[in-house]
């Protein structure tokens, strides 16, 4: 097989995945801001931890089965925390948002942890559910670029059933 | 206006279709094409190539994503025009030369062991795709897909060149494995 066949097959890759590889750009950060962050969350370790420690003592937690306390992996397809429970891209993408679908919120890309605060997730994006299907929300690109790129897609995730 | 009232223009040869496309795809069509082009006048043929080609092919088709079906013919179009202008700049090739006049001539029919083949191997990249991490297939995508610089792409993730550059090492190995287990290589 020769390159130029593997270039056109490449080619033919499913479009869901072509519009997500133009739509994503992850955010630059610069390495004084990085530090400048590492900092301020050593500043708020320090003066919060007696705090935590006292209060770990004097109150149980509550209801622990609930959180999610676990890295956030940013190869993950797109997915986010909503009402103890996590909604994931699975594949579908579809160019109109479905009937009934109205936006709820938007996703805080926290990075590091998943720390089990409704929309916390991997991704800068808007969400949009419909009241009547708790199962299914639909995820739009917060950066995604309508003259450049065409019409924002929405991502169809599903909550999961664990 | 909406990509399905555009491809209803197709369908009912209304030349305002290709003015439609143009308004809400050119720039997404001339920045693919200009990525694998460097030359804006080339990139604006191919565009123009581009759009004949739709009004060819809309109908029968009826994209369900207008997008990606015009951004895969104008990266088509556009590696076509690479290659017959790579092949006038080596000078004196006119073998290639004729060959790629010639292939005109044949392209419009189907060699069905060749296009099974074809097939198959679109299945295989479908299938390795489908099983790249998030962020590989992206960095994988833009490189292949879009044949964007791994400057730019460093530049729109904040990673450093050689982290794509051992990035895109990693993910050909990986795709070589698959095609080696499939027996393409």
């Amino acid at each position: 097989m020769k390159s130029h066949e593997l270039l056109d097959a490449i080619g033919e890759a499913q479009d869901m995945y072509v519009l997500d590889a133009k739509a994503s750009k992850k955010k630059h950060t610069s390495v004084w801001a990085k530090w400048v962050a590492v900092a301020a969350c050593l500043c708020l370790i320090v003066t919060l931890f007696p705090i935590m420690q006292s209060m770990m003592w004097t109150e149980q937690p509550h209801n622990p089965t609930e959180t999610l306390d676990k890295p956030i992996d940013m190869n993950a397809p797109v997915h986010f925390y909503l009402d103890g429970k996590v909604y994931c891209y699975h594949g579908e993408i579809t160019k109109a948002l479905p009937e009934g679908y109205e936006y709820i919120g938007e996703i805080k890309n926290v990075g590091d942890t998943f720390g089990g605060k409704d929309f916390e997730g991997n991704a800068d994006g808007k969400i949009y559910m419909n009241g009547a299907v708790a199962d299914i929300a639909y995820f739009s690109w917060a950066e995604w670029n309508e003259t450049a790129d065409g019409p924002a897609p929405f991502l169809m995730l599903e909550r999961s059933t664990e | 206006m909406e990509d399905q009232q555009i491809v209803d223009l197709y369908w009912a040869r209304e030349e305002t279709a290709i003015h439609e496309t143009e308004a809400k795809y050119g720039s997404y069509c001339h920045s693919i094409a200009y990525a694998i082009l460097q030359d804006k006048q080339d990139a604006e043929e191919s565009v123009n190539d581009t759009y004949l080609d739709v009004w060819n092919t809309i109908p029968p088709n009826r994209p369900s994503i207008l997008a990606t079906f015009l951004g895969k013919i104008t990266r088509r179009v556009s590696i076509d025009r690479w290659r017959i202008r790579s092949a006038k700049k080596r000078g004196g090739d006119e073998i290639t030369l004729a060959l790629d006049e010639l292939e005109q001539c044949v392209s419009g029919g189907h060699d069905v062991e060749l296009q099974a083949q074809h097939d198959e191997l679109i299945a295989t990249i479908h299938r390795f795709l489908d099983h790249l991490p998030l962020t590989e297939r992206r960095i994988f995508l833009l490189r292949y897909w879009y044949l964007e610089p791994i400057q730019s792409i460093a530049s729109q993730y904040g990673f450093t060149q050689s982290k794509v550059t051992s990035m895109l090492h990693r993910v050909r190995g990986k795709l070589r494995k698959q095609l080696e287990k499939e027996g393409y290589v």
